[in-house]
């Protein structure tokens, strides 16, 4: 009985001392922490900013947007070029090396491609490629054609942001029902970025180390800390504890009044940055819930926009850490000119003059949708109550939000969009205000025309114009609230130096020892 | 004594079916897991399919059965979020739930036997007093404000202990004890009215008058009928503790089978989630039927009733 216990207790100690990450200048190790966890290597099948940032580490994409000018610029690319409006031909480096050694061809990059494309591959940015892109060719060693279905702006972006290369094969094994093994790369990953991962434990850790052979060069550079392991903490008060501790050294989405109070002990330092998270509040002007409710009527909207606070929104309950909007897009993105949005001032009085005037005098009744955020939802919908809306807050999990919005049950929603770091105005409007979607409730034809038009068109100028017609209308006919941008909180050691791009993308390759 | 094994066997493995069938219908009715997997902004249409491919639009019985025959043959499925098999995720996480649970039902023990037994034998003495309060501050105290307490006391403060992770054993002392504390008052109640009881019974009194030492009435004669049901609810605590330690493993940043439950739970991950409350099930049912059969070698009028 007791040589069994002590077989047992000899097995969980084994699990539990499987690896300790020393964090610290010393020993050249970054540990950072992240709220969420990491449950696949590969970002091809992910949608959490967890896995952008942990696969910016492991992986070089075709392009990569530039911290600085927040263009896609080349990466595993050298160059590219439009053959013509739907032909698109990337020129690969001839030195980006797999994690194995092996060299990376256009036959990998090819097959990339072709199997995200494959229904049988199940991985998450299907949808978005399958949109635009029919398929893709080696010519070559080292060139590769995409055809594509239409002329598309972004595609540039979506080969940056949306997908990984992987090895030629890799997810096809015979031995696997259908032959095909989706999860090849979910627990060992054989990347081409600048870190390999030497160990990884789902939902705990990722231990990653400088891959020796990288070619330091392009726009992620020599990647200067030899090692960096990445835990997974939820509890944010945690996380601040650790890095004051230097257990872990460089935290993000931390609470401001958590960091704040961390930084004021002396014991770390809090560095804020933008974010290029929009808050906004969509409304039913489309009456998918209602047809001919009050939110199909322009001056309710206008009045839904005047009877709102931002500045004091953003003062008392963001505490400052956050920017008024007025525009459906952050005004970092191009094609996001503030200057073309109609601005609506709190304006109580005039929001109640409104609603008088479409006949709503006594108010109605108007369920407002969110899955996060409970303290600024109840703000809004104290401070549309005011104006006479019996406003009443449905907060959900996201699931059931999802499902809300697809069975059209939502009049209202709080909701966000990261825009995946994309600085492009072309990341959030086709996928919410643009032809198709789901979270498309303006029931606006001509508005989705003028955002397709700005992402099917290579000429930034016109771009440009498109996107300004899209604001516009968008803020004049009300369509959604805009709310405010939050800033980013990083809390870190004091040993480190880093700077957050204003696609608030947090790039760990950029963090360095002072 | 065998007899008795036996029965106790065949009524948990009728209670383990039930409870199969009843978690299976409130889950798999209670959540559409494939509008989960599909994402927020997918369509009807992928949604439908993702339910065709799992298998969810055929009826529920014959789900059940399916994932029966699984079970019984030693596949317990594929996690739909972790793209893991289920197998797999419960072994790689039980280790450290198992060890942390172990550690916090010995703080529990430490702690409580001796004060549950010094309160008993001193009664309404200042001993009882402060055992009692303690108890009850303990109880009113919530995990994760201790936790926390003790992260800025004995890991920022005294830097005695890591903050969080479970590298080494060292990072298991603060939850473990955090843990431990949460089941101290009512074991230690428990031994107390327990001892409180037997030492008021004819057959110590006669142990008294025999002159039997008071040591050895405690060891020999009051403790071992005095702890019978201290060892059902101890099972219950540590049962407890492997199925519900989901606020401590969230602070201390334990990667254990609670966080994993939270975790499969958010993400609709029924295969896993199905598989935890199975698993959390069978762990008290097996931890009963061990406190049965402890408390029918303590007490042999338990075997034969």
């Amino acid at each position: 009985m007791l040589s069994s216990l002590s077989l047992f207790l000899a097995l969980a100690l084994t699990s539990a001392t499987a690896s300790l990450a020393v964090a610290g200048k010393a020993n050249d190790t970054l540990v950072a922490a992240f709220p969420r966890e990491i449950r696949t290597l590969d970002g091809n099948y992910a949608n959490l900013r967890e896995n952008d940032m942990l696969g910016l580490l492991t992986d070089d994409a075709l392009f990569a947007v530039d911290a600085d000018s927040g263009r896609a610029v080349p990466l595993a690319a050298k160059a590219h070029e439009f053959r013509d409006k739907t032909t698109l031909v990337v020129d690969l480096r001839d030195d980006v090396l797999f994690h194995d050694g092996s060299k990376m061809t256009a036959e990998d990059v090819a097959y990339t491609y072709n199997w995200l494309l494959d229904p049988r591959s199940k991985n998450n940015y299907l949808d978005r490629f399958e949109r635009w892109l029919a398929s893709a060719e080696a010519e070559g060693p080292s060139r590769v054609v995409f055809r594509m279905k239409e002329p598309y702006a972004m595609a540039l972006y979506d080969l940056a942001m949306y997908s990984k290369v992987r090895k030629k094969g890799v997810h096809h094994d015979a031995a696997k029902p259908g032959g095909v093994d989706p999860d090849a790369q979910t627990l060992q990953l054989n990347g081409t970025g600048p870190y390999r991962v030497v160990s990884f434990r789902p939902g705990q850790q990722v231990v990653l180390q400088r891959f020796d052979r990288y070619r330091n060069a392009g726009p992620k550079g020599a990647p200067p800390i030899r090692n960096i392991t990445i835990r997974i903490i939820p509890d944010m008060n945690t996380q601040a504890a650790e890095v004051m501790s230097g257990g872990v050294n460089w935290t993000f989405e931390i609470p401001t009044e958590i960091a704040e109070g961390a930084a004021q002990s002396g014991q770390a330092q809090l560095v804020s940055g933008p974010s290029m998270r929009t808050f906004y509040i969509s409304l039913d002007a489309a009456g998918k819930v209602q047809k001919d409710g009050p939110l199909t009527k322009l001056k309710v909207r206008q009045a839904l926009n005047h009877a709102l606070d931002r500045e004091g929104i953003v003062k008392n309950l963001l505490k400052g850490a956050a920017q008024v909007l007025h525009t459906p897009c952050v005004p970092v993105q191009f094609g996001c000119d503030e200057a073309m949005a109609q601005k609506y001032p709190y304006d109580p009085d005039k929001a109640k003059a409104l609603l008088a005037e479409e006949g709503y005098a006594n108010g109605f009744d108007l369920d407002l949708w969110a899955a996060r955020d409970k303290a600024i939802v109840e703000a809004i919908a104290s401070q549309w109550r005011a104006v006479g809306i019996r406003a009443n807050v449905r907060l959900v999990k996201g699931p059931t939000l999802s499902e809300a919005r697809r069975v059209n049950q939502i009049p209202a929603e709080f909701a966000s969009s990261g825009s995946f770091g994309v600085p492009d105005a072309g990341a959030i409007l086709p996928d919410r205000l643009g032809p198709g979607s789901a979270r498309n409730y303006s029931g606006d034809d001509k508005l989705g025309q003028m955002i397709m038009r700005a992402v099917s068109t290579y000429d930034e100028a016109e771009r440009k114009s498109a996107f300004d017609e899209a604001v516009k209308r968008t803020t004049e006919q009300a369509y959604w609230v805009p709310l405010y941008t939050e800033s980013q909180d990083f809390l870190m050691t004091k040993d480190l130096s880093y700077s957050q791009a204003s696609d608030g993308m947090a790039r760990l390759f950029l963090v360095r020892w002072k | 004594m065998l007899r008795f094994a036996y029965r106790r066997l065949l009524l948990a493995c009728a209670v383990t079916l039930t409870l199969s069938v009843i978690t299976f219908v409130l889950l798999y009715s209670a959540t559409d897991p494939a509008a989960a997997i599909a994402g927020e902004d997918a369509t009807h249409e992928r949604v439908a399919q993702i339910r065709r491919e799992l298998g969810l639009d055929r009826p529920l019985v014959v789900q059940y059965l399916d994932w029966l025959r699984g079970v019984l043959g030693g596949n317990l499925g594929q996690s739909w979020y972790w793209r893991q098999p289920v197998s797999h995720l419960i072994l790689s996480h039980a280790p450290v739930t198992i060890l942390l649970s172990f550690m916090a039902i010995a703080v529990t023990i430490v702690i409580a036997l001796p004060l549950g037994i010094v309160a008993a034998l001193r009664p309404n003495s200042m001993v009882d007093r402060f055992a009692v309060s303690f108890a009850v501050a303990a109880q009113a105290v919530p995990t994760f404000w201790l936790g926390l307490v003790f992260i800025v006391v004995f890991a920022l403060q005294l830097r005695w202990f890591p903050v969080s992770g479970d590298a080494t054993l060292a990072h298991f002392v603060m939850p473990a004890v955090v843990l431990g504390l949460v089941s101290v008052p009512a074991v230690m109640r428990l031994t107390r009215t327990g001892l409180l009881d037997v030492l008021s019974s004819d057959y110590i009194r006669t142990a008294r008058a025999k002159g039997v030492r008071p040591g050895r009435l405690i060891r020999r004669h009051a403790l071992r009928n005095a702890l019978l049901p201290v060892v059902s609810v101890l099972a219950v605590q540590l049962g407890n503790k492997l199925g519900g330690s989901v606020v401590t493993e969230s602070v201390f940043a334990i990667n254990g089978l609670g966080r994993l439950a939270l975790e499969s739970i958010l993400a609709a991950d029924l295969p896993t989630v199905q598989m935890l409350v199975f698993v959390f099930a069978l762990i008290f049912l097996v931890l009963n039927f061990l406190s049965d059969l402890v408390n029918a070698w303590l007490d042999p009028r338990i075997r034969i009733a």
